[in-house]
Order: structure tokens, then sequence, then C-alpha cells
């Protein structure tokens, strides 16, 4: 009898040890796990070097951890010189499941739209802009789009009422950036407009922001 | 047999003391929340972030606004001064915005919100603005606050 209650004891001993031991889970305060590849690129500097691990202007394996974009699915739509200097990447990824995104890179910060990028229209787009929120202390905007293959041309109404004319690439991307001078003047982006090769309007969508 | 389950107690509770603590805990990401409903321009932030939280190590921030739709919606970041650092706007459900070349006594000197904003004319729309902070224990890490 007294062997049997040893050993039950000892048993509720072990247990307790062996639930200790998984529930010192060590994502007790966390919602997700990164593989050791990727928090080496994503910790920052002791010194006050700035911390873009791989190069400004550029979707890095790590950015692209933190954005949840699936590797093997990210191309690059285009590269664009940026007004201050550095470049922007222009990039098309998947999240697991499948969400598209339309991801921008540049300017010391990652951006990305996902999720029904293709709703209002043919082109889809994601503004990324530095400063704010109200136009006179931006330093620059983004206009970023990707566009459906029925799309020959895009133009963007700025609030002036001029129209720009955004190359689309071969990807059939496009970048056009608005810099601080012409924020301060008031002409920031108000209308994208797109047509087909036709010429006819297939889209047009209010680029302007709510106040 | 009543010696041999004293020397297994012994032997587990002595590997429970040899694993190291949060071995794997070497990466976290930690991530405040705002929910709420947005009427037609109307924004929202989640509560400020703790820029003196004492084991981050890292210079990488995230805003997301989550939310149902099409409409326009935007993810910032945002300072002390309420000043925007970086935003992203897209109509994708998911916007994303993320800064990542601040230096360290620079992220540590910002105050952060993740915000979001409806900017559909008519409708109100739940949202879900989010804030992630990328946390390690990687060599060199923990840097003291200073």
């Amino acid at each position: 009898m007294y062997r049997v209650l040893l050993f039950a004891v000892a048993a509720v001993f072990v247990g307790a040890i062996a639930a200790a031991l998984l529930l010192q889970s060590p994502s007790r305060d966390r919602p997700s796990a990164r593989p050791p590849v990727v928090r080496a690129a994503l910790v920052a500097r002791r010194n006050d070097a700035r911390t873009s691990p791989e190069g400004d202007g550029q979707l890095s394996p790590a950015l692209e951890q933190a954005l949840r974009l699936d590797p093997a699915s990210v191309r690059t739509l285009g590269v664009y010189a940026a007004a201050r200097g550095g470049r922007f990447q222009v990039s098309y990824g998947r999240r697991p499941g499948g969400v598209e995104c339309l991801v921008a890179v540049g300017y010391g910060g990652a951006g990305s739209s996902c999720g029904g990028l293709f709703a209002l229209g043919p082109v889809a787009i994601l503004e990324t802009a530095g400063g704010g929120p109200a136009p006179r202390e931006r330093s620059d905007l983004e206009v970023v789009g990707l566009a459906r293959p029925n799309v020959a041309r895009v133009a963007v109404v700025d609030l002036q009422g001029h129209t720009r004319w955004p190359v689309l690439n071969a990807n059939h991307a496009f970048l056009l950036e608005f810099d601080a001078a012409e924020f301060h003047a008031g002409a920031g982006p108000a209308e994208l407009v797109a047509y087909d090769s036709s010429g006819a309007e297939i889209m047009r969508l209010d680029l302007s922001e709510p106040t | 047999m009543v010696a041999s389950v004293p020397r297994l107690v012994a032997l587990i509770a002595g590997l429970a003391l040899a694993l190291p603590p949060s071995a794997a805990a070497v990466y976290s990401e930690v991530v405040s929340y705002a929910r709420g409903y947005l009427a037609p321009g109307q924004g929202f932030a989640s509560y400020t972030d703790d820029a003196t939280y004492p084991n981050w190590c890292t210079a990488i921030w995230m805003a997301e606004i989550d939310k149902p739709g099409t409409y326009w919606a935007t993810a910032a970041l945002i300072a002390p001064d309420g000043s925007w650092m970086r935003s992203y706007r897209g109509t994708g459900p998911r916007v994303s915005a993320i800064v990542s070349s601040l230096t360290v006594t620079g992220a540590r000197a910002y105050r952060k919100k993740a915000y979001g904003k409806n900017s559909d004319p008519i409708w109100v729309y739940a949202a879900t603005a989010k804030l992630g902070r990328y946390v390690s224990n990687n060599p060199g890490c923990p840097i003291p606050v200073v």
C-alpha cells in the first residue's frame, strides 16, 4: 500500500514537472514566431546607424516576413528612382491562403495593400506618403499602381486640374511621385483614370483624401 | 522500485533546471489593437505604445488596418506630437505600414500608434488597427534603456 501511495505521489510530481515544461511556452506573449534567419535580419543595431537591414528601397526577406508574404510568390514589378535619392521597389506577392498584395518599399518604409486589389476597377492602387497627415506636412507622396492587361494608359489628375501620364511598364506597373514642393503648391493627386487600347475610359477612381 | 522513482524524479527535475528558460523566446511580435466601428471619414488609432519597453531590440514597427469592404484605408505610424512618420493607403481590406530605417535611439524617441480611417462617404465599417513591435533577444539584446 505504501509503495502504491509513494508511486502515485511520484507520478503526480512528474506530471507537474512535465506540465510546467509544456506551459513554459515561449509564445505566451506573441501571436507568431519567426524563423531564426529572419530574426537576424530584423535586429536593430546598437549604435545609431540606420537600421535598414538590407538596403532601403528593397523588399528584403525580413520585410517579406513582416508583411506575411509567401517569398515564393513575390516578384518585382518595377524599380523607380526616388526624387530625394534612393529608390522605390514595387512588388507583387501573396499571403498564405492566396491573398494578393501590392507592395511598395522606399524612403525608409514598406507598405502593402492586400486583398481585393482590383475590386474597384482594373487598376490596383497603393499610396505611400512621408509625414502628414496635413498636406503641408507631407514630405512626399507616391501613387503606385498595378493595372490589368486590358489597361493601355493611366492618367492621374492632380488637385490643380493638371493631368499626368505615368508610364505603364512591361509588368503593367507604375509609380508617380509628388514631392514636398508640389504638395505645398496644392498639387496632390485627385483622380486616377484608366483607358483601354481604344482610348475608352474604363475606370475612374477618386484619389482625394477625405478631410 | 521505491529507490528508482526518486531517481527518475530527480533526473527530470534536473533536466528542467538544465533547460534554458524560454530558449526559443528569442523573437516575438507584440501587438496592440484598437477595434471598433468607423463612421464615414472617421479615424482611430491603437493606444499609445510604451517606447521604453525594457527588452526590445529592434527598430522595425508595423501598423496595419484590417477591415471589410474596399474603401480606402490608411495605415500610419504616428509620433508623439501627432505627426505621421509614414503612411500607406490602399483599397485592399488589409493595409500595412512599416518603418524600418529608424535608429534605435530614434525609434525609442517615438511613441507609435496604428491608425485607420474609413474613407467611405456613406457606410460605417468595423475595423481593427494593429500595432506590431518586433522584439528579439538576439546577441546584443536587450539594449539597456537609457
